[in-house]
Parts: structure tokens; sequence; C-alpha cells
């Protein structure tokens, strides 16, 4: 028992150190003071400001739509790289499923520069599209193994018998796999969304100076000095990514199954 | 990586410099080595890389630290519903942005912040702590960013062990710190070494970090990396760098992956 | 080594009685079988003398000595479980010797030891396999090794031949009962297989419900294998 109370008060501390500074943040973001004094003094100043900041906002749209292409995009091939690489056996498979793993053994410095370097290797330069690309080879990983692990459950049976009963393949595909891996195919574009929307280090090296994501707007507001503004758009920031987590974790134990 | 293209162009583009030095264009290409040379004999750079690299080794020992005993406890003390929620209010900072989490700490920390004022409130005479731009700040911010990663690959090894080998551990007489010696521990390595890997790597490229909690101490190889493509405009000598360090990130997984071998078989 | 004893022992889950009552006497050197169906208690009794369940009523006596308070790890016990629960991050010596570690036997009685009861147990030039690299047939051997080699009080067997095909069980089974001879100690077995209880024991206790419904030498407390009492035909089914 004494072992359990020890425990217990382990995890809280960790759960403190976790959350603590983002607690703080987010009540700094509601005290009136612009140099974060006490005692504490309601405030949505800053949140108002927020909203008659065109940077931000702009930048703030342009986050959410590109997370929100790269999620259409990465959730659509990857839905079709997962399909092929489930059905099918072809030659060099391994090798491709093993290049699809999320790349662990790379910083994200290297891969942010490298691809600058490609992309204007390419002739495609900085900018939106850049990003959008970037972005889209980092989510990929994540959709094929989300929808990968719910296509484990998939009983090819069915299948079978939906042929036998005289169905063409794409009636197949389409009542009958497709029904299937939807929580996979969820839970992946939710995560691709996330991968985007929460993604700084390859933004930053490929977004156009006055054309910037809203994690790339903040880091340089940052560096010029702390404005209670940030801290009212950082925390809108977590709330959203947080939201997009919870729900994807929900899909991702795969909804009804459970 | 499915970044595949992008790591062979950032090597090509260390040796193959446009004649007149300017960035990229539609310019000649010429082959030289004289970035790689300057990159390997610079001292500051030698420097830079050595202190990115002990950084990179303190966050890692401070993550396993931390992090396993909360692995343990999510693993095998605690069950059903608490476990599913507890689990997941870890692992979802995780998920947040990582820039933002970084600058929640820097108003913690920064001089007269929140911290400073918190300990100035309860102590009994004046506390200077003055953690902000400083490597401890850097340090603490890193393992904020790459705790989690630790607990999810332990959780899951630790999650593994069958509950009778504890039971038959006990029924032989062990007590509690034998049985996590030299049982729970060989049985976690697997999980605690790759979670080791998932933290190194990222933080020896780390800038982001460092600049915001380090300052001025906060110079890194990373930032360095950083300065070329942002700040003074010499790719080939940031490709150059970059490859450095990607090198010897795979020479260190490659030192470890014997020990990753042994402690999977 | 002594024998065991147990006193009106009640143990409940919610609503579910797993022990309702149980007082059994467990002769010293004997082999006694608790035979019954999945769900009838047999399993939380043994678990209750290894200490790993905390009875709600009774008592438990090893020798002489009353045990319900103390832990697992101080009541001397060796315990054979149903998947083996082998040290996978061992060789067979290492988990045979864990015990002797930390029992705090210096290095070279303890390696004379582990030879012998390898030995003993028909393991000896295997010593540092991995268990992964074992048959079945030879984990069990192991898991034998590693719970007598402390000289316990008591030996406690988990349905150990469940996990092995039937001619091997067979062998096992004459194997089990020569090496039990031959160390003489106190043991307990737990099984739903009426033959393999027949076979084995001394004395045999039969669960059901968590009531002790009778006990007894095989022989008396019922009928031969070849003509199985009506009493006993749920035993029959269950194997």
């Amino acid at each position: 028992m004494i072992r359990h109370a020890f425990a217990r008060a382990y995890l809280g501390l960790i759960l403190i150190f976790l959350y603590a500074p983002i607690v703080v943040m987010a009540v700094m973001s509601l005290n009136a003071s612009e140099f974060y004094a006490l005692p504490f003094r309601f405030s949505t100043e800053w949140y108002e400001r927020l909203f008659t900041n065109d940077e931000i906002l702009a930048a703030a749209w342009r986050s959410v739509w590109i997370a929100i292409v790269v999620a259409v995009i990465a959730t659509c091939l990857g839905t079709m790289a997962t399909l092929a690489l489930w059905r099918h056996e072809f030659p060099g498979k391994r090798l491709l499923q093993a290049l699809l793993f999320p790349p662990i053994a790379v910083p994200w410095l290297i891969t942010g520069t490298a691809m600058l370097i490609f992309f204007f290797g390419v002739g495609i330069g900085r900018g939106t599209p850049a990003v959008i690309l970037g972005h889209v080879a980092l989510a990929l990983p994540y959709v094929i193994v989300t929808v990968f692990a719910r296509m484990q459950s998939f009983d090819r049976a069915l299948e079978e018998a939906a042929r036998s009963l005289g169905a063409q393949p794409l009636t197949v595909a389409r009542k009958v796999i497709l029904p299937h891996a939807a929580p996979g195919i969820i839970a992946g574009a939710l995560f691709a969304f996330a991968v985007s929307f929460d993604q700084f280090v390859v933004s930053y090296f490929l977004a156009e100076p006055g054309d910037s994501t809203l994690p790339v707007l903040i880091y340089s507001a940052i560096r010029k000095g702390f404005t209670p503004e940030i801290n009212a758009v950082s925390t809108l920031i977590i709330l959203v990514s947080m939201a997009v987590m919870v729900l994807a974790a929900r899909y991702a134990k795969f909804g009804g199954t459970r | 990586m499915a970044d595949g293209g992008g790591v062979p162009a950032a090597v090509g583009h260390g040796v193959l410099q446009p004649a007149d030095g300017c960035a990229f264009g539609d310019r000649e290409w010429a082959f030289t080595f004289a970035n790689y040379a300057q990159a390997l004999t610079n001292p500051t750079y030698a420097t830079l890389l050595w202190k990115s690299l002990k950084l990179a080794f303190w966050v890692t020992v401070w993550c396993v630290i931390l992090g396993f005993p909360c692995a343990y406890i999510l693993a095998r003390m605690i069950k059903g519903r608490a476990r599913e929620v507890l689990f997941l209010l870890v692992i979802l900072p995780f998920w947040s942005n990582a820039l933002v989490r970084v600058f929640s700490w820097a108003i913690v920390l920064r001089g007269n912040g929140v911290l400073d004022r918190a300990v100035n409130a309860i102590s009994p005479w004046e506390v200077d702590l003055n953690l902000m731009f400083s490597d401890t700040a850097m340090v603490i911010g890193l393992v904020h960013s790459y705790l989690p990663y630790v607990i999810l690959t332990t959780y899951l090894s630790l999650q593994a062990i069958d509950d009778t080998v504890i039971e038959a551990a006990r029924s032989l007489g062990a007590r509690f710190p034998r049985i996590l010696w030299r049982l729970i521990l060989p049985l976690a390595m697997p999980g605690l070494i790759a979670g080791a890997v998932l933290v190194f790597v990222p933080v020896v490229g780390s800038f982001m970090e460092p600049r915001l909690l380090g300052g001025r101490v906060g110079t890194t190889y990373g930032t360095l990396i950083e300065d070329q493509f942002v700040a003074v405009f010499n790719w080939p000598l940031g490709a150059a760098l970059s490859f450095i360090l990607l090198a010897v990130v795979l020479v260190i997984l490659a030192a470890a992956s014997p020990a990753l071998r042994k402690a999977t078989s | 080594m002594s024998g065991v004893r147990v006193e009106r022992l009640t143990k409940a889950y919610g609503p579910t009685k797993a022990l309702e009552d149980v007082t059994l006497t467990f002769p010293e050197g004997g082999f006694f079988g608790l035979l019954g169906p999945s769900g009838s208690g047999k399993t939380t009794l043994l678990r209750a003398i290894a200490g790993f369940v905390t009875p709600d009523q009774g008592r438990i006596f090893i020798g002489d000595q009353p045990v319900e308070r103390t832990a697992v790890e101080d009541r001397n016990i060796g315990m054979v479980f149903q998947s083996y629960a082998l040290f996978p991050n061992m060789t067979v010596a290492e988990n045979v010797a864990f015990g002797l570690e930390v029992r705090r036997i210096p290095g070279p009685e303890r390696a004379k030891r582990v030879a012998e009861v390898l030995e003993l147990v028909q393991l000896g030039p295997l010593g540092n396999r991995r268990p992964q690299d074992l048959s079945g047939g030879q984990r069990q051997r192991v898991a034998m090794a590693r719970a007598i080699v402390t000289r316990p009080r008591v030996l406690l067997l988990d349905e150990p031949l469940s996990a092995l095909d039937r001619a091997l069980r067979v062998d096992m089974q004459i194997e089990l009962k020569r090496i039990q001879r031959e160390v003489g100690i106190t043991t307990i077995f737990v099984t739903h297989d009426q033959e393999e209880a027949l076979t084995l024991s001394d004395q045999i206790g039969i669960l059901k419900d968590g009531r002790l419904v009778r006990h007894g030498p095989p022989r008396a407390s019922m009928t031969t294998r070849k003509t199985p009492s009506p009493h006993i035909s749920w035993a029959t089914r269950m194997s």
C-alpha cells in the first residue's frame, strides 16, 4: 500500500512536470499585466488583440488550411499505399515498408535542411507548395502505420464471401474493405493533420518569410521578445492539437470494436 | 524515411558548390571538398558538435531516469480505466506543439518569472534561481519535450513481461530490488534502448530549444547549421555540417545496435 | 520439510466464493493431488498456500508455523507454474541458481548444487542454453529443478503437465514421481486430469465450487479408474 502511495505521488509529479508550464502559460494569457505581474487580474485583452492582429490571423489560417490539404493528400496516398501493401506481394515490398516507417534515425534539422536543398534543386523552391509536399512526406508514414494496424483485424473471408456473391472488385472495395478501414483512415487523417499543424522545423526551413505558418511566426516573434499575445495564440494551439489527438486516440482504438 | 530524396541531395550539396559562391541558382556547379574540409577542421565546429552530443547524452539520461519509474507504474501497478486515462495524459503533450511547449517553459523559467516568484514566496530568504538562458534550462525543456518517447517504448516492453515470471521469482524468495535488477530491468532493456535512441537522435540536432531557452549559451551544432541556412546563407557549408551530423548519428546508432540486438534476443 | 494444513479457509472475489470453509491436511513427504474442474477453487487454494492469494478467513500452517501473514518471499516454498515462468533473460543454470543466489549461497556450493539438481532432472549438459531454445518437456524439468534446488518446505505444482502433449505427459508423470520420491518433499499438485491425479498421488482432494467435496487415498476416495463411480463422473468429463 505504501508502495502504491509512492507510485501515485510519483506519477502526479511527472504529470505536474508535463502540464504545469502549459497551465502557467494558459493562465498568464488571461492575466491583464503585460509583464506577467502578480496578483493575477483576469482579462481577455490579449485574446481580443489576437483577433485583430492580421499577421497572426493570416498565419493561423494558413496553418489550418495547409494541415487540411496535407491530411487529405496524405490520407489518400497513405490509404492506397497501405491497401497495396496489405493485399499484394511484390518484389521490394519489405524494403518499401522499411522506407515508409517514420524516419527516426534522422534529426528533424537534417530532414528540414535536406528538403530545402532538394526543393531548390528540383526547382520548386521555398514557399507553401514546398511546405505542403514536405508535410505530406512527414505525415505519410503515420497514416500508413495507423491504417495498416486497422487492416490487421480484417477477415479476408469477408472479401471472398462478397466475391462469391458476385460483387465486382470495386464494389467489394467500397462496401466491404473501406467500411472496415474507416476508423483507421479517420485516425490516420487526424494524425496527419496534427503532424502538419504542429510541425515547426520543416516548415521553418521551407516557408517563405512573408508566408509563414503559425509555429514559424511564433518562433520569430519569441526571438524578438515575449508578448502576452503569443501566450494567447500558443494556448489556443495547444488546445487545438490536444483536442485533435484525443479524437485520434479514440478512433485509433477503432471505436466500436471495444 | 519518407524524404528519401532529400538527404542525398544534402550530401551532394556539400560537395557541389556554385562557382560564384552564391547559394543557389542557374549557375555552374563545381565539385569541391572545401566545405567538408572547413566543417571538419574548424575547432569551433568540433567544440559545438561535442557540446551537442553532451547535451543529448544528459537529456537522454534524465529521460531514462524519470521515464522508467513512470512507465513501470503505468504498466505494472495501475490497471483498468485509470491506466488508460493516465497513459493518454502522459503521451498527450508529446503530440502537441513542441515549439509552444518550449515557449511555456520560457515563461516559467525566465528571470523574475513564475518559478522565481513561487520559490521566493515560500523561501524565507532571497533566492536567485536565474535558470533561464542556462544549460539547465535547455535540459529541462528538452527533457519535457522528449520524456514521453521513453515512457511509451519502456511501457510497451514492461507490459509484455509475464506476471508469472515475477511470481516465480517471489516464490524463490526474491524481494523487489532484486526482481527489479535481475528481471525487470533486463527485460525492459529493448524498450529503454529504443526510447533512448528516439531521444538522443533528435536532441543532437536540436536548435529551437537551445535558441529559446539557452540564449547566448545556447549555441549548439544545431543552431550553427540553422545559421548557415537562415542567417549567413552558406548552404554548402550547412549541408556539409548536416551530413557530418547525420554520419555521427549513424555511427552512434551502429555502435548501439549490438547492444540493441543483445537486449532484444 | 514439513506438512501443510489449512483450516476453514475462505476466499471470495466479489459475490463468487472461490474457497468456502476448506479444511485439509497435506501429510509430510506425501504427494497430494488437488482435483477439480476449472473454477472449482483448486488453483486459489494452491496460490493461498503459496501466498499469492490472501484468504478472507482461515489459517494456513506450513509445518507448525502459521503463515497467513507471511509474505510469499519468506514462506520458503518451491513452485512450478503452468507456463513454467522461466526467466527468459537467463540461461538454464542461471534460472536454477536464482533461488540460491537469493539465499546467498556462496559460488562454489551454488554451482555444485545446480549441477546436482540438473543431473537429477536429466538436463546435465544443457546448463548454458536459454529457455527459448528448449522443448516443452525440457522447460518443465528446468522449472522443477529451479523449484527444488533451494530445498523448500513444500513444493507446489500448478497444472505442471497441462502444456505438454499426451505422450510426453505420461513420461513426465513418471519423471515427476521419481524426482519427488528421491527428494522426499511434501508436494501439492493441482490438476483437472483425474487419471493424472490417480497415477501420481498418495492422497487426493476433490474441490467443487470452492468446497472440498471428498478427500483421502486415491482408491478409497474413488473407485478404480476402470469403473468410475457416479460421484466423480464430472471429473472424468473435465479431462
